[in-house]
């Protein structure tokens, strides 16, 4: 309940601080992408009909008191309500982050737990060194070199967008979820592999720790098989540490997918996010806040609730 | 399979982190004498517009016919720069608000974490686009100052920790029961018990302060031009990485080289500062 | 992937019996898909549209995509002079006569039908005119109807329109501006609701193509009205896809995902479309020319003029101090002009024997500024009184070519002693700033319709609306005056050509370039004609023979 009113709390917060920013901004909303001065008249018009010169603070409250209702306004540029604008949104983003959390997971926890194991090792240095090389590039240049050698030179796959906008509708199901994953597959990999990095190091350490734990030690005593005890008691204990990170790396997840929607024309809520900055566009940009804020919310409690889940003592107490 | 195997490695690497740093520190404070060109001078711009690497350029020229390799050098001065102060910024900040929170708790802290929440509650790049919007435009000052107003918040979260456990410990109770003056406790018990964290955590952020500035500067709201940033050249690269690489790759390293770096000395100091490691 | 899975729709061995039997019958065969009327264009496009409903459209890419789905009374011809009516060809309207010179009255094809099968009435029109005029929906091109005093429906497929005095481009603005919308469908809807409506978002019109689908952020797809009464688009399917930003776009056309991109703008991009093998390079007139504005106010106190750009010789010596066709050069490649006057290759009929652009002369450059009493002062830069030779040039963030002759022009103003400082401002920014008068100079671009009667007067004009430098030249007013009441084609030439003289010799602007653009698309496209003022103008004729189908063309047939 306390958690519920803080994330409320939270939410609140951030709207209201980019609803501020966004009205403080320069610059007029309603202005057409091609640089073409707006008609004043038309341009007086749209700022009766969205109450513009209102007071700050009526403007605030109107917005609120619909927002409270479910009613977020009608975006200026995209002109449809916020609410389709993001419900059209949210999915590509909830798959984008899904699949780059896969990434990130799979991959991280494979080269740790090896790294673990042999630590020490030629491998394991290699492996270190190309972790930390991947988490120093930034993320949208890694983007683009993918999309240049694996899409424009080679054609394996394809440059960006979600599906494809001719064929997709025509496919069998099978054929459109594997549409799906080919135009996913270079932006997941994109943002999950600098958090790849990240987990594969915290894996690695986290079990190095828990290979000093008494518990493991009197496994070993007691001659049980090294593999055993790597995947019954060592990374067992590694869980707990990894769970905090899952919370840690959404909201990252959810930054980085900026610029990787931008990348690869993902139409996902980072990208409309951009967009409406760029066009003053006020509903929007309060609408993309508090979607991005839920997200990190959201994270947290997916976080502690795997961590109660792999926390031992949690679990026994629950 | 004990933990000091890969001791001489790191020693070995942290030497060569620190030897890449230094190169790049040099080069940037060395850049006017060691850049064969100016940063800005368009050598001609018909007939040395995106030259490839050669003898006479040896990183190639852009699209305007400045040399790459001199605006990398300049570069390294504007993107080390950034990174720097911007990391001090955000190190000013963030250790003076999680100070008064962790020492002061109650309603201070809950309402200063809360912003904290909150601006962690925002990906970070969109808060740099949406805090340029307002202020219609910055230069490289401002920009290093909202990089850093950008990026306290963890820093701030690491602080209030730290100082919520050192506030219960005996020799912070002790001073504090004898009435030690606040500025005098923070001084001398705080201070130098956070200054290992902090070290550790500004080496690192350093780095991600320069990753960020390549990011916004994609988005078209970083270092302003016609100024190099290491950032900006990558993003004025763009759109020639097919047919001119070398605009975006030579600063692109750059970056790279200079993140890793900044990465294996932190790791290095905190494997070195951290008891449970060196056992 | 295609090859490897059957389509969904198990219509393929069905349409190959209905066209047997069709053939044996004797009787055209049903198949939507025979001959060359195949062929699915897909258009790769960057940024994404807003709404799908003429008066309310504000960009570019929108008005590309319902020009395929809404038809104008007449078009005018590729080139063709906007004076009278005669370079115009009839669309939704069979044929025109004048009653009086105040007064036109069309005839509706009665072929015309809105893709929900209504027909087209006289009735639309009258109510297409009352929405455009409406300010409430600020459509484009308003303000170019203010001299239509009414539309009026004399039976279903007449209507006329009163003029309330004559002028030479009273039939362009008749018929140009105004894309006839079903009053059927939108009579009951408030025009205040019309900027969101779902309408915008799943148009019925009357054009070649009809809506299908629109996926948010993705794409959109129309399909050819097979009905369509001045005769079957020869393609089947355009689909536009929509991407963040412009490389991206490219991109899908190298890599063969989209078959057309309008512009590639720079001469790299070119070269890779060329070397790709499948992309075909289209030439075609640019509609928009690109220009330095100066202030001549100060941009604190709006009254007093400015201190450096307000004296018409330190105009004309920046003018002449810049290398512009090397600019142009760099940028371009070739594929752009210096124009010399406020004006776009679309116009080339002004071009021909239009006044010679001012050469590039700096030793010109310094005696002005020398004269002046601008003298080369410390850090080579000149000082009059004081005051240095400096001030900023605004440009939009969001524009990587603008960005560029920025960095260029501070480069070749800084040899002639002027200090230039570039200030990045995004869009909504700029707009401000420019409205507000709030800048020194700004390099803006325009985008030009087929007449110059429509912008030149606006931008350039003693208090014209878009006069953001507060220029006067009262010599330029005379004779745009004179070109706007010119009857004929040769007077209105020589006119604006006056007009544009009069400009060079008190530079409101420093004009830079008046590109050629350049689209590529695949080879397998026959029959493409482009046009500058609107590229896809006649995609309906462009065909794909039927041996060069792609698996992507037939899907789905």
């Amino acid at each position: 309940m306390r958690r519920a009113l803080r994330a409320a709390a939270l939410l609140l917060a951030v709207a209201t601080l980019a609803f501020a920013a966004i009205h403080a901004a320069p610059g007029a909303p309603f202005q057409p992408a091609d640089g073409r001065a707006l008609d004043p008249v038309a341009a007086a018009g749209l700022r009766a009909r969205f109450a513009l010169d209102a007071p700050l603070p009526v403007q605030y409250a109107r917005w609120l008191a619909a927002a409270v209702q479910g009613d977020l306004g009608e975006s200026f540029s995209r002109q449809r309500p916020v609410r389709d604008v993001l419900a059209a949104a949210l999915p590509h983003s909830l798959l984008l982050a899904a699949a780059a959390l896969l990434v990130d997971l799979l991959v991280g926890i494979a080269l740790g737990a090896w790294q673990a194991a042999h630590a020490g090792s030629r491998g394991d240095r290699v492996l270190s060194a190309f972790t930390m090389s991947v988490q120093a590039v930034p993320v949208f240049w890694l983007g683009l070199v993918l999309v240049l050698v694996f899409a424009q030179w080679w054609h394996w796959l394809p440059v960006g967008g979600a599906t494809d906008p001719v064929t997709h509708d025509l496919l069998t199901a099978a054929g459109r979820w594997l549409d799906r994953l080919r135009h996913l597959a270079l932006p997941a990999l994109t943002l999950g592999l600098a958090g790849a990095a990240g987990t594969a190091r915290f894996v690695r350490g986290a079990m190095r720790d828990a290979w000093h734990e008494d518990h493991v030690r009197t496994a070993r005593a007691m001659g049980v098989p090294e593999r055993t005890i790597l995947l019954r008691h060592v990374l067992r204990d590694a869980w707990l540490p990894l769970a905090t990170l899952v919370g840690l790396a959404i909201p990252g997840l959810i930054g980085g997918a900026v610029l990787v929607e931008t990348v690869f024309s993902w139409p996902g809520i980072g990208r409309v996010a951009t967009d409406a900055i760029l066009a003053r566009d006020h509903p929007l940009v309060v609408g993309t806040a508090l979607v991005s804020a839920a997200a990190v919310v959201l994270g947290g409690l997916v976080g502690d609730l795997l961590a109660a889940w792999a926390d031992p003592r949690v679990r026994r107490s629950a | 399979m004990s933990a000091a195997a890969p001791a001489p490695r790191v020693r070995h690497a942290d030497r060569a982190a620190l030897g890449v740093l230094a190169g790049l520190v040099l080069a940037a404070l060395l850049a006017p004498w060691l850049a064969p060109h100016g940063p800005t001078d368009q050598l001609d711009i018909v007939g040395l517009a995106s030259q490839p690497p050669s003898a006479r350029f040896w990183l190639g020229t852009d699209a305007v016919s400045r040399d790459v390799l001199s605006r990398v050098l300049h570069g390294a001065r504007v993107s080390l720069a950034v990174g720097a102060f911007g990391t001090l910024v955000a190190l000013v900040l963030g250790a003076g608000i999680g100070l008064v929170a962790g020492w002061s708790g109650g309603r201070t802290d809950a309402l200063l974490m809360g912003l904290v929440d909150t601006g962690l509650a925002v990906p970070r790049v969109l808060l740099v686009l949406a805090v340029v919007a307002v202020t219609g435009g910055l230069g490289t000052g401002g920009l290093v100052l909202l990089l850093g107003a950008t990026g306290w918040f963890g820093i701030a979260r690491l602080v209030r920790g730290q100082v919520r456990s050192l506030r219960t410990r005996a020799f912070v109770e002790a001073a504090r029961t004898m009435g030690a003056p606040v500025p005098w406790i923070v001084r001398h018990h705080l201070l130098p018990h956070l200054a290992t964290p902090l070290l550790v955590a500004a080496t690192l952020g350093m780095g991600q302060m320069m990753l960020l500035e390549a990011g916004v500067s994609f988005l078209g709201v970083g270092v302003r031009p016609p100024a190099a940033s290491w950032g900006n050249m990558i993003a004025d690269g763009r759109a020639t990485l097919a047919t001119a690489p070398w605009v975006s790759l030579f600063p692109g390293l750059a970056i790279v080289g200079s993140v890793l770096a900044l990465t294996v000395i932190s790791e290095g100091m905190r494997r070195r500062l951290d008891p449970r490691e060196t056992a | 992937m295609l090859r490897s899975l059957p389509p969904r729709r198990p219509a393929r061995r069905a349409t190959l019996a209905a066209l047997v039997l069709a053939a044996a019958l004797g009787c055209a065969p049903a198949d939507p898909c025979a001959g060359d009327r195949c062929g699915t264009l897909v258009i790769a496009a960057p940024g994404s549209p807003a709404s799908l409903l003429p008066p309310v459209i504000q960009g570019a890419l929108d008005r590309d995509i319902s020009d395929q789905l809404f038809l104008r009374l007449a078009d005018l011809r590729a080139g063709a002079s906007t004076i009278g009516d005669s370079g115009f060809a009839p669309q939704l309207a069979q044929s025109w006569r004048w009653e009086d010179p105040r007064t036109l009255t069309f005839t509706l094809d009665p072929r015309a039908r809105w893709h929900d099968g209504a027909r087209v009435t006289a009735l639309d029109v009258a109510f297409t005119f009352k929405a455009y005029a409406d300010s409430a929906l600020g459509a484009n091109g308003r303000p170019a109807l203010a001299r239509i005093a009414s539309v009026t429906a004399k039976d279903s497929v007449t209507v006329t329109f009163a003029f309330t005095a004559p002028y030479p481009e009273a039939f362009f603005d008749a018929t140009y501006h105004m894309r006839i919308l079903p009053a059927h469908l939108l009579g009951a809807v408030p025009r205040a609701e019309w900027r969101s409506h779902p309408f915008g978002r799943s148009p019925v019109g009357n054009g070649p193509y009809r809506f299908v689908k629109w996926d948010a952020e993705q794409a959109v797809t129309l399909e050819a009205d097979t009905s369509f009464f001045l005769g079957r688009p020869h393609l089947a399917r355009l689909v536009w896809r929509f991407a963040a930003d412009l490389p991206s776009a490219l991109q899908q056309v190298l890599a063969k995902e989209a078959d057309a991109i309008e512009v590639l703008v720079s001469p790299p991009n070119v070269a890779l479309a060329e070397h790709t093998g499948h992309l075909a390079i289209h030439p075609y007139p640019g509609g928009t020319y690109a220009f330095l504005r100066f202030n001549t106010k100060a941009a604190v106190s709006r009254a007093a003029p400015h201190p450096v750009l307000a004296d018409a010789d330190v105009r004309r010596a920046l003018v002449l101090a810049v290398d512009r066709a090397s600019l142009a050069q760099n940028v371009f490649g070739g594929r752009a002009k210096v124009p010399p006057g406020p004006m776009p290759l679309l116009w080339g009929w002004l071009w021909a024997g239009a006044p010679p652009v001012p050469p590039f002369d700096t030793t010109q450059a310094a005696r002005l500024l020398d004269a002046g009493g601008w003298t080369v002062g410390p850090g080579g830069v000149r000082r009059k009184g004081g005051r240095p030779l400096a001030f900023s040039v605004m440009v939009p963030s969001t524009s990587a070519g603008r960005k560029q002759y920025a960095v260029l022009l501070q480069e070749q103003l800084k040899r002639i002693g002027a200090d230039v400082t570039i200030e990045e401002v995004d869009l909504p920014t700029m707009m401000q700033r420019l409205q507000a008068g709030r800048f020194e100079t700004a390099i803006e671009a325009m985008q030009g319709d087929p007449t110059p009667a429509t912008t030149v007067g606006p931008l350039w004009e003693s208090g014209g609306e878009m006069n953001f430098g507060r220029y006067a030249n009262p010599a330029f007013d005379t004779q745009v005056a004179a070109a706007r009441s010119a009857t004929e084609a040769a007077a209105a030439q020589a006119a604006w050509q006056r007009a544009f003289a009069a400009l060079a010799a008190d530079p409101p602007a420093m004009m830079l370039f008046a590109p050629e653009n350049v689209a590529a698309i695949d080879r397998r496209f026959a029959d493409v004609t482009l046009r500058g003022d609107g590229w896809l103008a006649h995609v309906r004729q462009w065909r794909v023979p039927p041996e060069q189908l792609t698996e992507r063309d037939k899907a789905g047939r």
